[in-house]
């Protein structure tokens, strides 16, 4: 089955959930089967929320992808952040990229013991839960998500787009291309 | 001493504690579960015993900053055994929970139901 889905949004902890229970019920239809379809629900909730908690400026695109005769399905979630976010997103990246799943993970809960108001987990979490690949994107040219006329832009030149993208392999596909 | 803390609804996520069992259910999916979690594990570290059941077979989904929260908990008690009461066929509770059982496999026993 092909699928494309393309969201552009601001962000709420209640859009965050509305959004993993339509992810949960859209997957469930058609391309995966109910446990993992949990799976991919959770991995869109945890880049919302720490796009939420990041972005310096506007909305979020969040875009979702089955390709025919591909058995990955791919979300991009892109937003605008500062610099000073994406060299610590980039820190955790390589973090979290290093070794096998389940060591890495491990060591990012050891580390959030003494990390005050954030844990830092989402991105592991996805990798070892649903045994994703975890890359990412950046570009300078921020008027593609801009989504508030009325948002006040600071330091322009400071501002980037970071894209994170997820692959994540399907296991049990319902329709099989 | 034995728990006894009422069962509390914040947003989607219930808690409550009796005799020496905390009960997680429904969905914890705050941004930040540690204002309401930080203080409920607070109280459980005050009056826990040697042996501590945490129940969370009907959590149905648990965000990374409750994992945390699990997590600073799990590391915070005193030398006390842990048994985590869970099913798998959440899929959440059969990947996660394993990787916290690994920070005390000694004493963090993992119990599917």
């Amino acid at each position: 089955m092909k699928m494309f889905l393309k969201m552009e949004m601001n962000l709420t902890a209640e859009n965050i959930t509305m959004i993993r229970h339509f992810f949960i019920s859209m997957l469930a239809q058609g391309i995966t089967d109910e446990q993992q379809a949990h799976e991919i629900a959770m991995a869109s909730t945890e880049i919302l929320e720490n796009v939420s908690k990041f972005s310096a400026v506007g909305g979020v695109i969040l875009e979702m992808e089955k390709q025919l005769h591909l058995s990955k399905l791919i979300f991009t979630v892109k937003n605008v952040t500062t610099r000073k976010h994406f060299d610590s997103f980039k820190a955790i990246f390589e973090t979290i990229n290093k070794g096998s799943s389940d060591k890495a993970y491990r060591k990012m809960m050891l580390r959030s013991v003494d990390k005050k108001n954030i844990s830092q987990l989402g991105l592991i979490r996805i990798r070892h839960e649903c045994n994703a690949e975890i890359s990412y994107s950046v570009s300078n040219d921020i008027s593609e998500i801009i989504i508030n006329s009325k948002d006040e832009i600071p330091n322009k030149d400071e501002l980037l787009i970071l894209g994170i993208i997820v692959k994540i392999p399907i296991r049990n596909p319902l329709n099989k291309d | 001493m034995a728990l006894n803390i009422p069962e509390k609804k914040i947003g989607q996520s219930i808690i409550s504690a009796s005799g020496d069992t905390v009960v997680l259910k429904g969905e914890i999916n705050d941004i930040n579960p540690d204002i309401f979690l930080s203080p409920f594990f607070d109280k459980i570290l005050k009056s826990m015993g040697s042996t501590l059941t945490i129940d969370v077979s009907d959590l149905d989904f648990i965000n990374s900053s409750g994992i945390k929260s699990l997590v600073v908990f799990i590391m915070k008690r005193p030398s006390s055994k842990i048994i985590i009461q869970s099913d798998t066929s959440k899929s959440w509770q059969k990947t996660s929970l394993k990787i916290l059982q690994s920070l005390d496999e000694k004493n963090i026993q993992l119990i599917e139901i």
